[in-house]
């Protein structure tokens, strides 16, 4: 019970209003198409690199 | 190096080891557990590989996890901001276990294998979900360097990607980021005609030749917009996975003439046709994606892996237009091979098999193996009749029983990794007959008829039979039948399901209704035994192709010991099983009873 009202919390004061900003912005996960372009294709940025178990993360 | 690779938590967990002299063994979590597409830490898996390789955990470099959890969470949180408020029903469920441990998966892992008791645990390096995938089809490819695309739902944020291959690395070229996904448009039609998302994928490819491609002017018009080099949107308005647990919604509906089927209902002309049109599509795209990936590596070779290089269909149609040279597919390709591929990674050793024309799979059998001994052991313990073969004697006599119309269960050596069974532990059965398609659809699969079996044939034989352009080692190209093998026949009146039952060429338990077959090449470097069984088969008949269908009955994993065997065995119609050299009649075992239903406490696929 209580874990829910600490979710609908963080949900109502960070994710809701943190959305609606970015959303204001910019379209956050690329989700307009657009017919006239010539390609969606993104450049490499292909998750890479390793991390570690105790926590520090390195990319080669 | 000597490393162990896990993938876990999603779909489908494996476990891999690969040491100095390339892989040892890897297996899926769901064969020990005999719980389909078994999603949880793959314990069982963990110690038959170390089993395998007589190693402990102490012995281990490093362990190799399959994708990067951190990277993860950030996109589900991201994702969540994109939709709020709408998504808040899925928040709750979704986000408190991320929260509490899957973020930190990494040490998860690290905990669960110093449960095992097995010495100290090494450190654990996470790799991408998409660089795991493509480790997985380049590296244990026979090629010096290729092309490598992989194509599957989502992992951390990529959804498609293109490497080029060369020596021993992996170098990224481009990608595809969620929500803009192949395989979760293909899994969108999965549900919305009435199958489990990531099981049922296969079966919309089965069905897709009874319908009509009438939607795919739809899919095209509306769901993704595809560019001539293969990328692609979707438009996420037409989708629900972005806000919840279910694919589809009222949008969808609209656009596609009412609600999704029902689970187990009744199959209509709709979902044949939604499943041609989404199969259409998707080899469209997959076209465009192998000519991409040539053009910018400016390589011939194309490898594949992901989700999605599981569509056979989609892949024989790679072979056929001839945009590739040759296609090499990860056996594994789901998220099973994701933990032999970060294994790989880690691991960075050389690539012995270039230039042999082999690949680094042993024919995918990299799994436990029983020997005489422990087959005896087991036939001698539960008291079983059997009769015990000289080597030589095997196939001959089972070949027999095979021209005879029996249905064997064939248990041979090292079990497969990946979801195909290539003849270790499989179900055979005389192709040329052709009651044998509902036969063992009915009285041994326990499942619909809609789909054909696959066959395997003598790789000397294949072109013969098939238009296959190249070997099928694994089960994963779709290929025509050709025009000597087909038989004049009259469709007049029939339609849907019906259309299976027509005696339409030489091998009808192995054709689809298009006439295609889901083809696995057998070469005696493979598999000598399946080999020299389709020898003696065809010295009997003429015939050197035969049904090969997973030694399982529908919703249960794939036999993995000589139990599971006996026990599918006895509760299906099949015949006779032959576990090594020992050949096991059905009409001389002792009777068989179950505690309890079998049937409904394995859930549905």
């Amino acid at each position: 019970m209580l874990r829910n009202v600490l979710l609908a919390i963080v949900y109502v004061v960070v994710i809701v209003p943190v959305g609606l900003i970015i959303r204001a912005v910019r379209d956050p996960l690329s989700r307009q198409l657009d017919r006239s372009a010539g390609s969606y294709w993104l450049g490499a940025h292909t998750a890479r690199g390793t991390y570690q178990a105790t926590g520090s993360r390195s990319t080669p | 190096m000597t490393v162990l690779g896990i993938s876990a938590y999603y779909h489908d967990s494996a476990a891999a080891l690969v040491g100095e002299h390339g892989i040892v063994a890897a297996a899926q979590e769901e064969r020990f557990s005999r719980r389909r597409h078994d999603p949880s830490f793959p314990g069982h898996a963990v110690r038959y590989c170390l089993d395998e390789a007589g190693a402990r955990l102490d012995d281990l470099d490093v362990v190799a996890y399959y994708e990067q959890p951190k990277l993860k969470f950030r996109r589900i949180l991201a994702t969540y901001a994109s939709v709020a408020p709408r998504g808040w029903t899925s928040f709750r469920q979704v986000v408190p276990q991320w929260l509490s441990w899957k973020r930190r998966t990494a040490d998860t892992v690290r905990e669960r294998l110093g449960e095992l008791d097995l010495g100290a645990v090494p450190a654990v390096e996470c790799f991408g979900h998409h660089e795991s995938h493509a480790a997985s089809a380049f590296l244990p490819s026979p090629y010096e360097s290729a092309a490598v695309l992989c194509v599957d739902g989502v992992g951390e944020w990529t959804t498609t990607s293109i490497w080029h291959g060369v020596g021993n690395r992996i170098e990224p070229v481009t990608e595809l980021r969620f929500p803009h996904s192949l395989g979760l448009l293909y899994s969108a039609f999965t549900y919305f005609c009435g199958f489990k998302v990531d099981s049922g994928e296969y079966k919309v490819m089965g069905l897709a030749p009874y319908g009509e491609p009438r939607f795919a002017s739809t899919i095209r018009d509306k769901l993704v917009d595809i560019k001539p080099d293969g990328s692609f949107r979707l438009d996420t308005r037409y989708f629900e996975f972005l806000y919840g647990q279910v694919m589809t919604g009222r949008r969808f509906e609209e656009l596609f003439g009412g609600p999704r089927r029902e689970p187990e209902g009744e199959l209509t002309q709709r979902e044949f046709d939604l499943a041609a049109s989404v199969q259409q599509v998707t080899e469209e795209i997959m076209l465009r994606l192998a000519a991409f990936a040539c053009e910018r590596t400016d390589e011939r070779r194309l490898c594949l892996a992901g989700g999605v290089a599981l569509n056979c269909v989609a892949n024989g149609r790679i072979v056929d237009t001839g945009i590739v040279d040759e296609l090499w597919v990860q056996p594994a390709a789901g998220d099973a091979g994701g933990a032999l591929g970060a294994a790989l990674l880690a691991a960075g050793t050389d690539r012995p098999q270039v230039g042999t024309g082999r690949d680094a799979m042993s024919g995918a059998r990299l799994g436990p193996g029983y020997d005489e001994h422990q087959i005896q052991e087991f036939v001698d313990t539960k008291g079983l009749p059997h009769e015990y073969l000289a080597a030589d004697e095997v196939a001959p006599r089972v070949a027999a029983e095979l021209e005879d119309g029996k249905v064997v269960g064939w248990f041979q050596g090292r079990m497969e990794f990946g979801p195909r069974a290539l003849g270790s532990r499989s179900i055979l059965g005389d192709a040329r007959d052709p009651a044998m398609q509902s036969t063992m659809n009915q009285k041994i699969k326990f499942r619909e008829s809609f789909r054909p079996f696959a066959p395997m044939v003598l790789a000397e034989a294949a072109e013969e039979y098939f238009r296959l352009g190249q070997a099928s080692p694994y089960m994963l190209i779709v290929a025509q039948l050709t025009d000597k093998q087909r038989h004049e026949i009259s469709e007049a009146g029939l339609r849907g399901l019906d259309l299976l039952q027509v005696g339409r060429s030489t091998i009808p338990a192995v054709t689809h209704v298009d006439y295609s077959a889901r083809v696995q090449t057998v070469s005696r470097d493979d598999d000598p035994r399946s080999y020299e069984l389709l020898k003696e088969f065809e010295s009997r008949t003429g015939c050197p192709v035969l049904v090969n269908t997973s030694f399982n009955v529908r919703g249960e994993p794939i036999v993995a010991t000589p139990e599971d065997a006996y026990r599918c065995f006895m509760r299906t119609n099949i015949d006779i099983l032959v576990l090594g050299d020992f050949l096991l009649r059905k009409s001389d075992q002792p009777e068989w009873s179950d505690d309890e239903d079998w049937r409904a406490a394995i859930p549905l696929d």
